[in-house]
């Protein structure tokens, strides 16, 4: 066997090595886009609301999202989606009108097996403030 | 001629009921956008996005609630609760994972309308970590949640690795 070939298979070991050693300490999973929490008003609850939403990659079994909120540093309301079999979940909070500042805080996790350990989370938040 | 003046009325009025009613919805979006939208980066404290007298509110009930227990927090980082992630994204994932389950677990079961805003303390070598918030807009109770990093069992994962797992559990709940 020639130097080139030896040296084409080593590369070849060492690259599925690389990869497998990747994926075994490497979530194969990921948040998508649109994992966040906004506060938006609610024309239907007459309320502001804390808005979070996550998205998991394909490979995704299981979403939760937790939510929280806060109107001028006190809990107002607070949600949780639970696990849900999916990629996806939300989860709304609710608090009255007429405070200066709302704050809102999300938990995001999403698992790619029935395990804590098969799973990944993120936080997210979000802020609005009365002029 | 009549005609034609009545045509120009006519188109006056539609004019002016078209800008009047452009004018209201300008006005009710305008109302609508009165509440300032802050961009929260994830890097930012809180705080900086919050007024003097919403952060007075709340660091004064951090240091009611660090009394009642008699709380000396001169060894502890403190956090916002609101800036738990600058703590988090400090952990491992699995020890992330964990910290997050029995934060919400101990928060969603304790947690009522009316708490102020909880703060985060974390001891120098990342083992234990006190929540802390007053109830009741501040005048209220304080409670206490412990959470402490315990050796767990052996995972699948960490079974691989030969590594003993390390999960966050709930040590202790006081409210007085």
């Amino acid at each position: 066997m020639n130097f080139f070939k030896k040296s084409m298979i080593a590369a070849g070991l060492l690259s599925t090595f690389a990869s497998s050693a990747a994926i075994a300490y490497a979530a194969p999973i990921s948040f998508d886009y649109g994992t966040d929490t906004t506060i938006d008003w609610s024309d239907s609850q007459k309320k502001w609301e804390s808005r979070a939403f996550t998205f998991g990659s394909y490979g995704t079994k299981y979403s939760r999202t937790y939510t929280e909120i806060f109107a001028d540093g006190v809990k107002k309301d607070w949600k949780n989606s639970g696990k849900v079999k999916g990629s996806s979940s939300s989860a709304f909070a609710y608090a009255s009108s007429g405070y200066n500042e709302y704050e809102a805080i999300s938990a995001h996790r999403i698992w790619w097996a029935d395990d804590i350990e098969y799973s990944i989370t993120t936080d997210s938040r979000d802020a609005f403030t009365s002029d | 001629m009549k005609k034609r003046t009545w045509m120009v009325v006519s188109m006056f009025t539609v004019a002016a009921i078209a800008g009047g009613s452009l004018g209201i919805l300008y006005g009710a979006e305008n109302a609508k956008a009165s509440k300032m939208k802050a961009e929260v980066k994830q890097e930012d404290k809180m705080k900086i996005h919050r007024s003097k007298e919403t952060n007075e509110k709340i660091e004064k009930a951090w240091k009611s609630a660090k009394e009642t227990f008699a709380f000396d927090d001169s060894d502890w980082t403190q956090y916002d609760y609101a800036d738990r992630s600058h703590f988090t994204e400090t952990l491992s994932e699995q020890e992330k994972n964990s910290f997050y389950e029995a934060m919400l677990s101990a928060i969603s079961e304790h947690q009522k309308v009316g708490d102020m805003m909880p703060i985060l303390l974390v001891n120098k070598d990342k083992t234990k970590a006190v929540i802390m918030f007053k109830r009741d807009e501040g005048k209220g109770k304080s409670v206490k949640i412990e959470l402490t990093l315990e050796e767990g069992s052996k995972s699948s994962i960490s079974a691989k690795s030969d590594k003993e797992s390390k999960e966050w559990k709930v040590d202790s709940v006081e409210e007085k």
